[in-house]
């Protein structure tokens, strides 16, 4: 978007989990106090969804037609959900070969739904399609032989938006550093940065 | 132009869908894919795939040549058609998944093996979930003020199967509320039906969750 913002890491260690729970979590004045918050004035929110919609509304990047925009999301925040509670079970290995299935199935929907593109509601840039950026990172951590094809250059489409390849190249880019879960003992994939794009 | 509605026979996450429809006084066909050997079969093996869905799953609605999947989707579609929207978008969307989320808690511990052992860590979550949203609505009578949206018949439903499994968790503030939905005319018809299939539904696959939540007898 370019807007002047302020990242707030709660880093994933013992410090920062008695921070954010001993004093940060029940001192915001959220009504529904979770990770990820955004605070733009009087405004403060909880939910990543809610915080995406916000801001796609704020940032003119709402695809043209809702009810579908609302299935892609939600189509995409569920398999990703899935992933994470995978990741974090003891039953990961059981429950992978599950997910597999969901993912083929859920790649080639998108690829499908999106068709020419280049974007997943065509020229327009979303917030979907950022949410479908990051987590298709994910979903190829686990699993890159999954995401070849038109998917992998839609990926690339994304990545080489102007700001977005910017910060990508950046010195301080956190991919680089970055897992996609916390990297608690009990985490089973905690989804480790990998080499680099 | 009769609304379609695809789901399973069972509340789970297609009755909010269900309750919106019936609030609406909208004709509506509600296709009940039986949870038996034979409904899965045939819905896996034929239908799924056969109804132009570009996400296929339960549960669908067809209006015309709209066709979705994905509950929220379907929910906010049906919540912009019948003037259900929460006034402020942000704070709704928060509310919202916050609902969800927890719904979503509670289905997946109920399909766990493991359900008993996971069952005291969601009550302390069920607390602060009931507490919170208690506050959020104030005097209410509704999440929002005055204005039912699709959110609060979201919240009733999902409400409805915690409090199945834990009527100790929802205190007289809480029970209000929900009774003000189930009093709403159309709900309050439907609830004091013959087929009223509350009455038979549980909340989840009776075969295949540890814990299926079914009806608590006479109500």
């Amino acid at each position: 978007s370019g807007a002047e913002w302020k990242d707030v890491p709660i880093s994933c260690t013992e410090e920062g989990d008695q921070k954010w729970f001993g004093e940060m979590k029940f001192g915001m004045g959220l009504d529904f106090p979770n990770l990820p918050y955004m605070i733009d004035g009087d405004l403060k929110l909880t939910q990543s969804v809610a915080i995406l919609r916000y801001l796609g509304r704020k940032f003119d990047m709402m695809p043209p037609d809702v009810a579908r925009g609302d299935m892609v999301e939600q189509a995409i925040m569920d398999i990703r959900q899935f992933l994470g509670n995978i990741s974090y079970s003891p039953q990961f290995d059981i429950l992978k070969p599950v997910y597999l299935d969901k993912l083929r199935v859920h790649i080639e929907s998108l690829t499908n739904f999106m068709g020419d593109g280049p974007f997943l509601f065509g020229d327009k840039v979303t917030y979907i399609d950022f949410m479908a950026y990051a987590f298709l990172l994910c979903h190829r951590a686990l699993s890159p032989e999954n995401l070849e094809g038109p998917i992998d250059a839609y990926i690339g489409r994304v990545a080489n938006l102007p700001r977005i390849k910017e910060w990508l190249e950046s010195e301080e880019c956190t991919d680089r550093i970055y897992y996609f879960h916390y990297p608690r003992a009990h985490c089973t994939w905690p989804g480790a940065p990998g080499p680099g794009p | 132009m009769v609304i379609e509605v695809g789901y399973w026979g069972l509340r789970g996450l297609g009755e909010p869908i269900r309750l919106v429809l019936r609030h609406s006084g909208a004709d509506w066909k509600d296709t009940v894919i039986p949870c038996t050997e034979e409904g899965f079969k045939k819905w896996f093996g034929e239908t799924k795939e056969n109804l132009g869905l570009d996400f296929p799953n339960l549960p669908y609605l067809i209006d015309g040549d709209v066709k979705l999947t994905e509950t929220l989707a379907i929910l906010r579609y049906l919540g912009r058609k019948f003037d259900m929207m929460p006034v402020d978008a942000a704070k709704g969307d928060m509310v919202e998944q916050t609902i969800m989320d927890h719904r979503m808690q509670l289905g997946r511990m109920s399909y766990n093996p493991d359900f008993e052992k996971l069952k005291p860590a969601y009550l302390e979550k069920l607390k602060v979930h009931v507490e919170r949203l208690t506050k959020f609505m104030g005097d209410g009578p509704f999440l929002f003020g005055d204005k039912v949206t699709y959110i609060d018949i979201m919240a009733y439903d999902f409400l409805q199967c915690a409090r199945l499994l834990s009527p100790e968790s929802f205190g007289a503030s809480m029970i209000s509320y929900l009774d003000r939905i189930a009093n709403l005319p159309k709900i309050k018809e439907w609830l004091a039906s013959e087929d009223c299939t509350h009455k038979t539904y549980t909340f989840h696959y009776p075969t295949k969750a540890t814990w299926p939540g079914a009806p608590a007898q006479g109500s």
